[in-house]
C-alpha cells in the first residue's frame, strides 16, 4: 500500500472517529415545572463517549426530568444543554439523528406487528437499511420468534424488550434508558445489562435505574442524583471508596439504638442481622467492607455534606 | 421528509378507517341522485352530478375531518409521543400527517372521478361536459375534504381532544352555512361552494369561477389558521399557552405567514370580483330616475370585445350622439354593470371627467358626465371590466358572463346605457362585438357576422329606437317556425340538434304557435320584428319575456322533462306544451294568492290538450289526455295522506315534502286542467272557452293587475263559480 492511501484511510478513521465522538454538556441546568415544582436545580455534568454511565436515585429524584431535557423533550427553565459545543435547541434536529431512547412509560402501537412497527419507527428515525438493522435489534433482544406477533398480544416484558429494540436501532451515538429492566425476568436483566455494556464501548449511553444490581457492574460511572441535585458522579469504586467505615452489621436487639440507617436485614440461625450505615457506626456495630448499594444508600441517606 | 411522507401515506391507506372516509364520500352520492336531492332544480347536470357531489362534499367533509382527527390522536392514544418525538419532530410529523390525508383526499377524489365517470357519461348523454365533471370533483369536492382535514386539524392542534375537536368542526360548518344564509353571502361557505344549479347546455363557468374564488379564500384563511394551530402543538411538555409564545418566538416566519394568510384570504374575501353591492334592503331602496327629458340619443356605436373566456372581462367604446334641448349644460348619467370601470370619456372631442355614483343597484351602477350647452354633442366612452351579478340570494343567478361556452350580456353589460330619451322608433343601434369562435348571437336587433379575427368573431349587430340590446351568445341553431302570420325563431343549443329533428319538434312548436296565434292573440311584442325564443341556461331561473324575445329554460329541453308525462303524450308534445307557456306563462302569467294549484301550468295543459285535440283528433287526446289526468286525480284523492292528512304531519319532513310535492304536481297539471275543460263544458264548449281565454291573454286579469290572471278573474271570466267546477 502506498503512503498517500494508507494517508486516505488514516484520515477516513479519523472522521469516523470524529463523526462517532460525541459530548454532551449540562450546564447549571434547572428545572421546575408549571405547576411549581422544582425538578432539577442547578445540576451541572459533562457526559463523553464511549461511556456508560448509570444514573441513580429514588423515586421522583429527577432522573426522568434530566433524561426528558436530554432528548429535548423538555425545555430547561435554567442553565443550558450542549451538545458537541452547540446549545441543544440548535441542534435537536441532528441530536434526534443520533438518539436512542427508551422513555419510563411509553405506548406502542398495538395494531401493528413487532416487525411493523420497528419499520415504522426505523422509517421516523431515517434508517437506510431498515431490514438489516431490524433484524439486528431484534436478535439483540430476543425477540425474532416475536416478530410477526401483533404488540397488543405480547407480555410487558416483551412490550419492555421492543422498547429497548427501537431504541436501539440504526446504532444511535446516544442511547438513553429510563428504567429498562421494569418488567423483566432476571436471566433478560442480565441479558440486557451485558447489552448496554457492549453497546457504551463506541458511545454513550445513559442508564437511569433504581436498581444497584443493574449498573453495579457495568457502568462506568455514576451519577447520584435526589430531590433535583446531583449527589454523586464518579466511577462505582469511587462511591465504594466513600463509604468505606460507615457500613456495619450487629444482631438485632431490644437495645439496639443510635443515629444510623438499617439498609438490610437478615434472617440468621442466631437471631436478625442487621446492616446499616451511619457518619459514626455504633460500638455495637461491626464494619464490613461496603458494596454499592451501602454506599449510594450512605449517600441518599447521609447527604453529600455528610458523606464526604 | 419526502419518505417520511411516502411512509405516513401507505400506513393510511393500509388502514381501514381511510378506505371508511372514503367509502362515506364515495357511497354518499348514490343518495343524492334521488334520496337525498339538495337542490331542487331539473336541469340533467344538477340530478346526475350536483346533487350527488354536493352531498358526497357534505358527508366527505365530516368524514375526512374524523379521520384527520383520528389519526391526529393517535400518537396520544396510544401514549407514543415521547418514542415518535425522539426520532423526529412532533411538528413536522404531524404536518405530514395532515398533507398525507389530503393525499388521500385528492386519491378519493380521483376514485370517484373514475368510478361515476361511466354511470355519469351514460345519463347525461348529448349534455355530458368533461370539463364541467373533472371540476365538480377536484374544485367542489376535494377542497372540502381537504379543508375538512385541515379543519379538524386545527382544531385537534388546540384543543388536543378528538371529541372537543370533531365537535368544533362541525359546529364551524353549520355556522358557516348559517353564516352564509344569513349574510346571503357565498364566500362562508367553505365545504361546499355555492351550488345552485348545474347547466346542461351553456356551461357553468362563473359557477367555477366563483367556486375557485371561494376555494382560494380559504385556502389562505385555512393554511393562515394552520400555521397558527402549528405554534399551539404542545412541545417540551408546555401547555397551550406557553407553546404558543415559544413557537410565536422560534417559528416567527410561520406566524408572519399565518398573519399574511389570514390578510390575503379576508382581503380577497372583501373585494371579491363577482357580486355587486347591491343593499341587502333593495326592495326599500327608491331608485332614482336619471332619464333626462331634454337629451335625447340620435345615434348609438358601440364596440365591444367579449372575447376573453379566461376571466370573462369585456371591454369596449361607445360613441353616442346626443341632443341638448335645454341650451343649458346638463349632467348626462349612464347605467353600468357595477363591474366596469369608465376609462375616459370625451365630449366633443374634449377630455371630460366620469363621476362614478358608487351606489350598486341589481347588477347596476350610475356614472356621469358633463354635456355642454351645445344642441349636438358627441360622447365617446372607453369602458371595460368583469360583468358583476346581483348579489340577492348569494349571488345565485349567474347569468351574467362571458363564458367559452356562453355569453350572456344585458344591456347594462354590453355598453353604459345612456339615460336619456330616443328621439325616434328610427333612431340608429349599433354594435358590433367580438365572440369566442362557434358562438352565435341572439339580441332584440339583427345580427350579421362580419369577420373573423384571432380572438374570435366579429358580429354586426344593427336595431333601432333602442338605448341598449342584450346579447346572448352560445352554440345556437336557429329554427324559423311558421305560424301563426308572424316570423318567428327558434334559437337552441346545437346539443339538442338530433334530438329535436328526431322528435319532429320544429312541426308540433309550429302547430303550437299557429293555435295559440289563432285561439288566443300572436304573442309578440314589437311590430316588424321576428318573434324570437331561446333556450337559455338554467342560471335565469325562469323564463322571461322582454321586446321580441322570450326565453324558455333549458331544463324544458331535458330528457326526463320531454318525457313528462303530465306535460304531453311524448317529447315533440312536450315541447308543444313548453311553446304554449310563451301566451300561459309568460304572456300572461296564471297565479293566485289563495289557490296554490292556479298556476300556468294547468292552462297550458288544457291547452296542449286541445292542440292534440286538433291535430290527432278526440280518440287520441281523450286517450293521452283527459284520461290519465282523471286517474291522476283519482289515484290523488284515493292517496292515504290526503284522505287522512292528520297522519301526513306525522312524517319527517322530508316524506311531507315530497308527499305534499306529488299531490301539489298533480292538482297543478291534471286536477286545473280538468277543472278547465269542465269549465268549458259549463260554458258551452270549446269555442266559447277560447273567446273566454283569447280575451284573458289579451286584456290580463283584474284581480292583480293586466298582467295576472287569478282563478277568480278565470271564473268570473267565465261566469262560474268555484263549486259549479268543483274547486273546494
Amino acid at each position: 500500500m502506498t503512503s498517500p492511501q494508507k494517508r486516505g484511510i488514516l484520515s477516513l478513521q479519523k472522521n469516523k472517529e470524529r463523526m462517532l465522538m460525541m459530548q454532551i454538556e449540562i450546564d447549571h441546568v434547572n428545572m421546575t415545572y408549571p405547576n411549581g415544582r422544582r425538578a432539577l436545580e442547578d445540576v451541572s455534568l459533562t457526559m463523553d463517549s464511549p461511556s456508560l454511565v448509570g444514573l441513580l436515585g429514588p423515586n421522583g429524584a429527577g432522573k426522568s426530568t434530566l433524561m426528558k431535557l436530554l432528548v429535548a423533550g423538555l425545555l430547561p427553565t435554567g442553565g443550558e444543554i450542549r451538545v458537541d459545543g452547540t446549545p441543544l435547541l440548535q441542534c435537536e434536529r441532528n441530536l434526534k439523528a443520533r438518539l436512542g431512547y427508551l422513555p419510563q412509560t411509553f405506548g406502542l402501537y398495538d395494531e401493528l406487528t413487532v416487525w411493523q412497527f420497528l419499520d415504522y419507527m426505523s422509517a421516523l428515525k431515517g434508517i437506510q437499511n431498515s431490514r438489516e438493522a431490524i433484524a439486528s435489534v431484534l436478535r439483540a433482544t430476543n425477540l425474532e420468534e416475536r416478530r410477526k406477533v401483533k404488540i397488543r398480544t405480547l407480555s410487558g416484558g416483551q412490550r419492555q424488550r421492543v422498547g429497548v429494540a427501537q431504541a436501539l436501532l440504526g446504532t444511535p451515538q446516544l442511547l438513553i434508558f429510563d428504567e429498562p429492566t421494569v418488567g423483566l425476568d432476571p436471566e433478560e436483566r442480565i441479558h440486557f445489562r451485558n447489552l448496554f455494556s457492549q453497546a457504551a464501548q463506541d458511545r454513550i449511553v445513559l442508564l437511569s435505574t433504581h436498581i444497584i444490581e443493574d449498573v453495579q457492574s457495568v457502568c462506568s460511572r455514576l451519577i447520584v442524583i435526589n430531590e433535583g441535585r446531583i449527589l454523586f458522579t464518579g466511577t462505582p469504586s469511587r462511591l465504594i471508596q466513600m463509604a468505606q467505615g460507615h457500613v456495619g452489621v450487629f444482631e438485632e436487639t431490644g437495645n439496639a439504638a443510635g443515629e444510623f440507617q438499617i439498609t438490610a436485614r437478615v434472617n440468621t440461625a442466631r437471631g436478625v442481622s442487621c446492616r446499616a450505615v451511619a457518619k459514626v457506626l455504633p460500638s455495637f456495630a461491626q464494619p464490613v467492607e461496603p458494596n454499592l448499594e451501602d454506599a449510594y444508600l450512605y449517600l441518599i441517606h447521609m447527604g453529600p455534606q455528610e458523606a464526604l | 421528509m419526502r419518505r417520511l411522507f411516502r411512509l405516513e401515506l401507505r400506513r393510511l391507506l393500509q388502514s381501514p378507517l381511510t378506505w371508511l372516509a372514503a367509502a362515506v364520500t364515495l357511497v354518499l352520492p348514490l343518495a343524492g341522485y334521488s334520496l337525498f336531492p339538495l337542490l331542487s332544480w331539473t336541469t340533467m347536470t344538477t340530478i346526475y352530478l350536483a346533487n350527488p357531489i354536493s352531498l358526497g362534499t357534505l358527508g366527505g367533509t365530516l368524514a375526512f375531518a374524523a379521520l384527520t382527527l383520528y389519526e391526529l390522536s393517535r400518537v396520544r392514544r396510544f401514549r407514543m409521543e415521547a418514542l415518535t418525538d425522539s426520532a423526529v419532530s412532533t411538528l413536522a410529523l404531524t404536518v405530514l400527517r395532515v398533507l398525507s390525508i389530503i393525499a388521500c383526499s385528492l386519491l378519493t377524489a380521483v376514485l370517484g372521478f373514475a368510478l361515476y365517470g361511466p354511470y355519469t357519461v351514460w345519463k347525461l348523454d348529448l349534455v355530458f361536459s368533461l370539463g364541467d365533471y373533472a371540476l365538480c370533483w377536484f374544485l367542489v369536492l376535494f377542497p372540502a375534504l381537504a379543508f375538512g382535514g385541515i379543519a379538524a386539524a386545527v382544531c385537534d392542534f388546540i384543543f388536543q381532544r378528538a371529541d372537543v375537536s370533531f365537535l368544533a368542526v362541525t359546529v364551524f360548518l353549520l355556522a358557516c352555512k348559517v353564516g352564509n344564509l344569513w349574510a346571503e353571502n357565498p364566500w362562508w361557505q367553505w365545504s361546499l361552494i355555492k351550488f345552485p344549479a348545474m347547466s346542461d347546455d351553456f356551461g357553468n363557468t362563473l359557477l367555477f369561477r366563483i367556486g375557485a374564488y371561494s376555494r382560494l379564500i380559504w385556502l389562505c384563511l385555512f393554511g393562515g389558521l394552520f400555521l397558527l394551530a402549528m405554534l399551539c402543538l404542545r412541545r417540551y411538555g408546555k401547555r397551550l399557552c406557553g407553546s404558543f409564545l415559544l413557537g410565536l418566538r422560534r417559528l416567527w416566519p410561520c406566524a408572519l405567514a399565518a398573519v399574511c394568510l389570514l390578510c390575503g384570504g379576508g382581503l380577497l374575501w372583501r373585494n371579491q370580483p363577482f357580486l355587486d353591492h347591491t343593499p341587502a334592503d333593495w326592495m326599500s331602496v327608491e331608485e332614482v330616475d336619471y332619464t333626462s327629458e331634454v337629451l335625447h340619443i340620435t345615434s348609438t356605436v358601440i364596440t365591444a370585445d367579449a372575447s376573453d373566456t379566461l376571466l370573462g372581462n369585456v371591454s369596449g367604446s361607445a360613441v353616442y350622439q346626443i341632443e341638448n334641448w335645454s341650451g343649458e349644460t346638463q349632467r348626462l348619467y349612464f347605467e353600468m354593470n357595477p363591474g366596469y370601470t369608465i376609462y375616459s370619456v370625451k365630449v366633443n372631442g374634449q377630455p371630460a371627467e366620469a363621476m362614478d355614483h358608487g351606489k350598486d343597484y341589481i347588477a347596476g351602477r350610475y356614472w356621469s358626465c358633463e354635456l355642454p350647452a351645445d344642441r349636438e354633442n358627441t360622447v365617446e366612452l372607453a369602458y371595460g371590466g368583469m360583468p358583476q351579478i346581483w348579489n340577492v340570494n348569494g349571488g345565485a343567478f349567474y347569468d351574467t358572463v362571458v363564458s367559452r361556452r356562453y355569453v350572456d350580456l344585458n344591456t347594462k353589460s354590453i355598453a353604459p346605457k345612456p339615460q336619456a330619451e330616443i328621439l325616434s322608433e328610427d333612431t340608429p343601434y349599433s354594435l358590433e362585438i367580438t365572440l369566442p369562435a362557434g358562438m352565435t348571437p341572439v339580441s332584440e336587433g339583427t345580427a350579421e357576422a362580419v369577420s373573423t379575427t384571432d380572438r374570435g368573431r366579429v358580429w354586426s349587430i344593427q336595431d333601432t329606437g333602442r338605448s341598449a340590446l342584450s346579447v346572448y351568445a352560445a352554440d345556437f341553431v336557429k329554427a324559423d317556425l311558421e305560424g301563426g302570420g308572424i316570423p318567428i325563431e327558434f334559437y337552441f343549443s346545437e346539443k339538442h340538434r338530433e334530438q329535436l329533428e328526431s322528435l319532429n319538434a320544429v312541426s308540433s312548436m309550429e302547430a303550437a304557435v299557429a293555435y295559440c296565434t289563432e285561439h288566443y292573440g300572436p304573442r309578440t311584442f314589437e311590430q316588424g320584428k321576428p318573434f324570437k325564443i331561446l333556450q337559455l341556461t338554467e342560471f335565469q331561473f325562469g323564463g322571461f319575456a322582454s321586446g321580441n324575445i322570450s326565453a324558455t329554460m333549458e331544463e324544458s329541453f331535458t330528457v326526463e322533462n320531454l318525457q313528462d308525462k303530465e306535460k304531453g303524450a311524448s317529447g315533440a308534445e312536450v315541447l308543444a306544451h313548453e311553446i304554449i307557456h310563451q301566451w300561459w306563462g309568460l304572456g300572461v302569467m296564471l297565479t293566485d294568492l289563495e289557490d296554490p294549484y292556479w298556476t300556468s301550468e294547468g292552462l297550458t295543459t288544457y291547452s296542449t290538450y286541445r292542440l292534440m285535440e286538433e291535430r290527432y283528433g278526440e280518440d287520441y287526446a281523450r286517450t293521452h289526455y283527459l284520461e290519465p289526468w282523471e286517474a291522476a286525480v283519482e289515484d290523488s284523492r284515493n292517496n292515504f295522506y290526503v284522505r287522512h292528512p292528520e297522519y301526513l304531519d306525522r312524517l319527517p319532513e322530508r316524506y311531507r315534502g315530497d308527499i305534499q310535492s306529488t299531490i301539489q304536481g298533480v292538482n297543478q297539471y291534471s286536477g286545473t286542467a280538468l277543472m278547465i275543460k269542465r269549465a268549458e263544458d259549463l260554458v258551452g264548449g270549446r269555442e266559447a272557452m277560447d273567446e273566454i281565454l283569447s280575451r284573458l291573454y289579451r286584456e290580463g286579469g283584474t284581480e292583480l293587475g293586466p298582467a295576472y290572471v287569478t282563478l277568480n278573474d278565470f271564473l268570473n271570466a267565465c261566469g262560474l263559480t268555484k263549486e259549479a267546477v268543483g274547486r273546494v
